[in-house]
């Protein structure tokens, strides 16, 4: 399964997700609250995760600028946005993002988009 | 040397314009001397002093009278010599204006008699005092009857000139209140700088515009367009042309443009707060209702513990979707006018097709049968992206407004002519529960709910509406068996045939 990295900054989404991906048997390598700290954590990730789940209306950094900094970093890195801002689809898609997952989205879903996003990568 | 000087003397008066008479005293004024020049009228000085023209006969018949009163009443006076200025006939018949000087000549006893003139042809002068009198009569009566407010003032911004009946009108004002008054005392305090600067740049450039306004005679200030234009007057004096026209209407006007403005920027951000409200955190708060829910679930699975009430949670489920469906669709109504409604020609089947794929789980616990009847396999319209929006509402409400366990579906197309025109008819005919004959109009009508107590349909069928009134296709619903609405019901569609 996969090694994920979630950024979520709302604490019962983050909570849920954490550990219903979990009995989906992923493994959760970190979170972040916000896209400040979701840059700074990836950086000091010295094994990479699989997948990035990342929200993007968050405290002092958005989804979208997270996603474009760490491609800038590694451009093979996968993203599924989980947002509830449609709006941003398809930049986000254009700019990379593998998937986009509105909310509210049921975590059978969210599992075979991340099946899916390590069948590319591998 | 007198008969020289005579001589010379005739010779200039005949190169001159001025033409010398000596008339006698008596009646019609016998002419006993005229200088030769007078042919310049036509006439000899032998047609005079043969008698064959007397004066009085030359004189034009409209004037006669009136230069004979003169010549009376002048003689009758004190004067020793008078001007009139009258018209003669020519011997030509053309009419001449004289200006005539002349002296009167007395005896030693003082009886009149003679009188001694020049005259001179002041036909072109009069000429050009008629048409500069006519030329100035047309501008007043211009300026009298114009909807404006025409005011002349000099170089200190004094009133010169008023049209009286429009200031009267308009601002209350008699010629007498303002002319020799200064201007600046009727303009507000708050704009009289501005207008000083705008006069200044009149003076300088001679032309300006200035908006300002100007006190009414009752006291209320009146806001005008003023446009200036600078000219000399016959003495060489600079004056300032101005016309001023009541812009109230028009400032009311803006004033009031500007206020709806500012409530429509309101309106626009109060729309755009709420559509944020339900597009965001709405969805926010169900996604993590959905979490929780999902993760009981996954955790009550990996307890190998039977879930006793799998319906209670699939109701949750569903009220879950339906709350995220009724976002998107006050979404997609919000931002309808935004929408690209360019159209281009859509495959009517395949739509159904993936319409369906999109809500065939919609009711897990439920099993769909959708069977085809149609008249071709591919069906042509022209439509946009939306189109899936209104076929999924359609399917949908097939769908929940259902109690069957197994939920039947025809879709059926044909082509018909109706009122010469042509049209793709679509049928959806299910066997739900049905609708009633009062609300078959009012299903498609925003705001309608169906039975508050059940699955309600938000919005669905009231966007189908619009989005098919786009396409210039018409949409009802009637019962699937006519007369027993609660067979299920038949949602008829008819989209303009595409000619191919």
């Amino acid at each position: 399964m996969a090694r994920l990295f979630i950024v979520e900054d709302n604490e019962s989404l983050r909570f849920t997700y954490i550990k219903a991906l979990e009995i989906y048997g992923h493994e959760i390598i970190g979170y972040a609250t916000n896209g400040h700290d979701a840059i700074m954590m990836y950086k000091d990730f010295s094994y990479k995760p699989d997948v990035i789940l990342l929200d993007h209306r968050m405290p002092i950094k958005n989804g979208i600028d997270v996603m474009k900094e760490i491609l800038e970093m590694e451009k093979s890195t996968k993203f599924i946005f989980v947002s509830a801002d449609i709006h941003i689809r398809d930049e986000a898609l254009r700019l990379g993002a593998i998937s986009f997952k509105e909310k509210p989205f049921s975590f059978e879903k969210l599992h075979n988009n991340i099946k899916k996003a390590l069948s590319q990568k591998n | 040397m007198t008969e020289k000087i005579e001589r010379d003397l005739e010779g200039i008066i005949n190169k001159s314009p001025a033409v010398v008479f000596l008339w006698r005293n008596s009646e019609g004024w016998p002419v006993e001397f005229v200088s030769k020049n007078v042919n310049q009228f036509g006439y000899t000085q032998d047609d005079f002093y043969s008698g064959k023209v007397i004066y009085e006969q030359i004189v034009h018949p409209d004037d006669l009278e009136r230069v004979a009163e003169e010549v009376i009443n002048n003689s009758n006076s004190d004067v020793s010599n008078f001007v009139q200025e009258y018209r003669i006939i020519t011997k030509s018949g053309d009419i001449k204006w004289l200006d005539d000087r002349t002296w009167i000549r007395r005896d030693s006893k003082g009886n009149i008699t003679h009188f001694q003139g020049i005259v001179l042809d002041i036909t072109q002068r009069k000429y050009l005092e008629e048409n500069l009198k006519k030329s100035e009569e047309k501008y007043r009566l211009i300026s009298e009857n114009a909807n404006d407010l025409i005011s002349v003032f000099d170089e200190k911004f004094n009133f010169e000139y008023v049209n009286e009946n429009i200031h009267k009108s308009l601002m209350g004002y008699n010629k007498e209140d303002l002319i020799g008054k200064n201007g600046i005392i009727l303009i507000h305090p708050d704009d009289q700088n501005l207008v000083l600067q705008s006069f200044k740049e009149l003076i300088n450039t001679g032309e300006g515009l200035v908006i300002a306004r100007i006190r009414h005679k009752n006291g209320k200030y009146v806001w005008t367009e003023t446009k200036g234009k600078t000219f000399y007057d016959t003495m060489g004096k600079r004056k300032m042309l101005l016309i001023t026209r009541d812009i109230t209407e028009r400032k009311q006007s803006t004033q009031k443009l500007m206020e709806s403005e500012e409530k429509y920027r309101i309106a626009y951000e109060h729309e755009n707060f709420y559509k944020d409200l339900f597009t965001h955190d709405i969805k926010n708060i169900l996604q993590g209702v959905l979490s929780a829910l999902e993760l009981f679930k996954l955790k009550m699975k990996s307890m190998n513990e039977e879930i006793k009430n799998q319906d209670l949670f699939n109701d949750i489920e569903n009220q879950i979707s339906r709350g995220s469906n009724l976002i998107k669709n006050v979404r997609k109504f919000s931002e309808f006018d935004k929408f690209n409604k360019k159209l281009g020609k859509v495959d009517l089947i395949k739509t159904i097709e993936n319409a369906f794929e999109n809500v065939k789980h919609y009711r897990k616990e439920k099993k769909i049968n959708v069977t085809y009847d149609l008249f071709s396999e591919s069906t042509i319209i022209y439509a946009n992206n939306l189109l899936n929006d209104a076929v999924e509402n359609i399917l949908l409400n097939a769908i929940i407004h259902n109690e069957n366990t197994i939920v039947e579906i025809l879709i059926r197309t044909t082509a018909i002519k109706k009122d010469h025109d042509a049209f793709i008819k679509i049928e959806f005919i299910d066997n739900g529960r049905g609708i009633p004959k009062y609300k078959k109009e009012l299903i498609f009508e925003r705001g309608f709910n169906q039975e508050k107590e059940t699955t309600g349909m938000g919005l669905g069928l009231s966007l189908v509406k619009i989005i098919l009134k786009v396409y210039k296709a018409k949409i009802c619903v009637e019962d699937k068996i006519p007369g027993d609405y609660t067979k299920g019901s038949n949602f008829i569609i008819l989209f303009p045939e595409v000619s191919v």
